[in-house]
């Protein structure tokens, strides 16, 4: 089955020398619905743009249904939906000349769907994108996403600066399009929450390369915070070489690791193999996850 | 009948979801041959995702909670299932290490925990007849 | 498909304005030469206005719409803003007789094909991308446009426009053959990092950030206008005190907000905005008094005239206060709109009305030759005194703007409106 998204090896850099994008690769399936995360700057704007072929790679491929990007580009399009990170919307424009602008391009377009989503989101279809309020052109920009029944819907931070209300709105209308039409989803999130809520699996950009690509179920129940004790375990390099573990870094008097693995295996694996007592070994929400892994030193390596 | 998830707890959505089910057909809230909702229907009004919702329903499945009728719909089966007796066994030493270590902390002592256990015995008596309609005598 | 993008196109959108204007111009104008020079810029002007170096914007760029037809609506966009008004005002520069004017009429035509020769060729820079550097696309319209001009003058119409019509189709069939299939949003090709070491402290005086906010930019494509008409006539500066007027727009632009938040009197930043405003104005008279343009002798009346310019920009300032005063939006519509516009008009469209017409200015200029000396007659004879009188209304002018701005609640100007939290 021909994945719906596809990426292979993407390089980008917007500077000389210092990549933004360093050899990328994942892939969606078809009904799968994939968080992309990572720090700000991390390029999940630049391979979601690389996806709608607005911009090049400058090494490796990409391409959605089968088909090029860069080559077809109008092709593509036509069967994704598109939310961008800011307000692009033109502002003089009413919502309804939008929506007559967007029939037009789009022979696919599904009047009652148009229709029942003006009424959950309550817009009035004269408003002028101008007028309304962020939350309401977000969900204005996610309508004319959606209402062409795209079979890939690409989502860049669609949460951002939204309150909690209009955040749940939008997953509510992304669910239902999920079950209505089976699109894949491909949204990249800050909102850790949001993203367990809806998100099948994670995908966690890092220094320009895919840092973590996995179920996000696989990733609470396999993958776990250890604490050790900087008394009793001085070198974190000990730890570091256990098997599993992803990384180490000092947190106040302790050394968090992140290790592969169920808590209590982790657990009884480092109570036997360190000379350390007093480890405490916990599950980890995506959130704190995020935070363990990428959080200190810009980049995160350890 | 309603439930909820919270992302942030330190279960899974899926386990959150399984227990609350579980422990409803435990309770008596959910009768047997009972009519869950559907995938669809539990993503949209939990707002998570299908896919999750089909997994707690296929882990229920599994261990004989529940039941998949092609064209029918999910139904809570008519015969509870019994896990291993060890494996309840194990879950239930854990709850009692924890319920035991939380009453010490509180100041209490054996005895008035063993009060508790039966005023509590008395609740899930009652509501277990009341659940089951009148006309039931109370059990002691 | 062209036709629908071309009405959301802004190219397309000032057309009415750009063509009813330019007939205004030239049928109010009466210096021959001196209104082409300013048609001219103006019409630089509409086209920046329009974005002459952007190709697409981002909503347009993530639309299942190829880059060529995006290509082609905005060739056909800007064709139609340079053409309508050149055609237009060449029209009504025809129909005004005599042969000034009608030698006007081809000059216009030379106008509109430099214009558009130059703007075929720069359009398609940096093709791959969505759109090229501004500041270098403007200046090398400029250069561009300034030298076909030159060089079209010397040549009859005929010719030029023959010349005209082949080049631009010429480079427009080069553009489409070399486009892309869908325009890039970034440059293609990594930038080399810059060269220049960023200032690791900030710049040795701490307040040119400030000054940067306050000023728009857009303030000094007006200043050869002012130039213009100052070097030409000393005593003409009511003509130019209106474009001041743009100079302290800055302070109502939403991306100033954060100025709001910092622990620095209002009162400094109107300060500086006025006294950015009368510079604009009172450093072209000076040269030009300076010079002895406009028969100007004597050092005092050069000081009343550099006194009253100070005033009037003030007094320009306050109207603009009172625009975004929060009492006067509390009055009705309608009162506004009696009252309002009218001065409004006055004020931003006198100033050009008394650059291009020779009656109006006359008129302006006897009212200054009139008034001038009265006013001259009353004022003490000691330089000291005036200053001290001017210091005086100076200071209740810029009371009555601090009250205002204290008031000022800005409307939305120029369709910039914060977004609606």
């Amino acid at each position: 089955m021909t994945p719906v998204l596809e990426f292979e090896n993407i390089a980008r850099s917007y500077k000389r020398g210092s990549p933004v994008l360093n050899g990328v690769t994942f892939s969606v399936s078809e009904g799968e619905v994939v968080g992309l995360l990572g720090r700000n700057g991390s390029g999940k704007t630049t391979l979601i743009r690389i996806a709608m072929g607005m911009l090049f790679p400058h090494a490796g491929s990409v391409h959605a249904f089968g088909v090029s990007p860069t080559k077809d580009p109008v092709a593509v399009k036509l069967r994704v939906g598109y939310v961008a990170e800011e307000q692009v919307l033109p502002g003089g424009a009413s919502i309804a000349e939008l929506i007559a602008f967007h029939r037009y391009l789009f022979p696919s377009w599904d009047a009652p769907l148009e229709r029942q989503l003006l009424d959950r989101f309550g817009l009035q279809a004269g408003a002028k994108i101008k007028h309304l309020s962020k939350g309401e052109a977000r969900q204005a920009a996610l309508l004319l996403a959606v209402c062409h029944r795209p079979e890939l819907l690409i989502l860049d931070e669609p949460a951002g600066g939204l309150d909690a209300a209009a955040r749940r709105e939008f997953l509510e209308a992304s669910i239902m399009l999920l079950n209505r039409e089976g699109t894949a989803i491909l949204f990249s999130s800050h909102y850790m929450a949001d993203v367990e809520r809806i998100g099948g699996r994670a995908v966690l950009l890092d220094g320009g390369k895919v840092r973590l690509d996995r179920d996000l179920i696989d990733l609470r129940e396999r993958v776990c915070l250890a604490m050790v004790p900087q008394a009793s375990a001085p070198d974190a390099a000990r730890i570091e070489r256990t098997p599993g573990c992803m990384r180490v870094h000092a947190v106040s008097d302790q050394w968090h690791a992140v290790f592969e693995g169920a808590p209590d295996e982790v657990q009884r694996q480092l109570a036997s193999s360190l000379p350390a007592n007093g480890v405490r070994c916990i599950p980890l929400s995506l959130e704190e996850l995020f935070v363990e892994l990428l959080g200190g030193r810009k980049g995160g390596q350890s | 009948m309603q439930l909820f998830v919270n992302p942030s707890d330190e279960l899974p959505l899926y386990r959150q979801i399984m227990r609350q089910i579980s422990e409803a057909i435990a309770g008596g809230r959910l009768k047997n041959g009972e009519k869950l909702a559907s995938h669809r229907e539990l993503s949209e009004q939990l707002v998570i995702a299908p896919l999750t919702v089909k997994k707690a329903y296929d882990e229920l499945e599994l261990l004989g909670f529940i039941e998949t009728q092609r064209g029918r719909g999910t139904f809570v089966s008519d015969t509870p299932p019994r896990a291993s007796r060890r494996e309840q066994a194990e879950q239930m030493q854990e709850t009692a290490r924890r319920l035991l270590s939380q009453a010490y902390l509180a100041g209490l002592r054996f005895p008035d925990v063993v009060k508790l256990l039966k005023e509590a015995d008395r609740e899930l008596g009652l509501q277990r007849d009341r659940d089951q309609g009148p006309g039931k005598k109370e059990s002691t | 498909m062209i036709y629908q993008l071309l009405r959301r196109d802004p190219a397309w959108r000032l057309v009415p304005l750009a063509a009813a204007i330019s007939g205004l111009y030239i049928l109010a104008a009466s210096r021959v030469g001196l209104s082409l020079l300013l048609f001219a810029t103006v019409l630089a002007v509409w086209l920046f206005l329009a974005g002459l170096h952007r190709r697409a914007t981002l909503f347009e760029a993530a639309l299942p719409i190829p880059a060529r037809d995006l290509f082609a609506t905005r060739c056909a966009a800007f064709a139609t803003l340079l053409w309508l008004p050149v055609l237009v005002a060449a029209g009504v520069a025809f129909l005004k007789g005599g042969p000034e004017w009608k030698a006007a009429a081809s000059v216009l035509l030379d106008c509109g094909a430099a214009a558009t020769v130059t703007t075929i060729a720069l359009l398609p820079l940096r093709l791959m991308e969505i759109e090229g550097p501004p500041q270098l696309v403007m200046s090398l319209w400029y250069l561009g446009a300034g030298a076909f001009l030159a060089a079209f003058l010397a040549l009859p119409a005929a010719p030029v426009l023959a010349f005209c019509a082949i080049a631009s189709v010429a480079l427009f069939v080069r553009a489409w053959r070399a486009m892309p299939e869908s325009f890039q949003v970034a440059p293609l090709e990594a930038q080399k990092p810059s060269r220049r070491r960023q200032a690791e402290s900030g710049p040795a005086i701490p307040w040119l950030i400030l000054l940067r906010s306050v000023v728009p930019l857009r303030s000094l494509l007006f200043l050869p206008m002012i130039f213009q008409v100052i070097f030409t006539h000393a005593a003409s500066w009511p003509v130019v005190c209106w474009v001041g007027v743009f100079a302290v727009s800055g302070l109502s632009q939403p991306n100033n907000r954060w100025l709001a938040a910092l622990p620095l009197a209002r009162r400094k930043l109107l300060a500086i905005a006025a006294a950015v405003m009368t510079l604009m104005v009172v450093a072209p008279y000076s040269v030009s008094a300076g010079f002895g343009w406009g028969g100007h002798t004597s050092f005092r009346l050069g000081l009343i005239n550099v006194i009253c310019i100070i005033l009037v920009c003030m007094g320009q300032f306050i109207l603009w206060m009172a625009w975004g005063s929060y009492r006067i939006r509390l009055l009705p519509m309608w009162f506004r709109q009696i009252v309002f516009i009218p001065v409004v008009i006055v004020v931003m469209l006198g100033g050009p009305a008394v650059a291009l017409s020779s009656r109006a200015r006359t008129a302006v200029t006897g009212l200054l030759e009139t008034f001038l000396p009265d006013l001259s007659r009353r004022l003490p004879e000691n330089p000291a005194a005036l200053l001290v009188l001017g210091a005086i209304t100076f200071a209740a002018m810029f009371w009555l703007l601090e009250k205002l701005d204290a008031q000022a609640e800005w409307p939305e100007l120029f369709g910039q409106t914060p977004a609606r939290e």
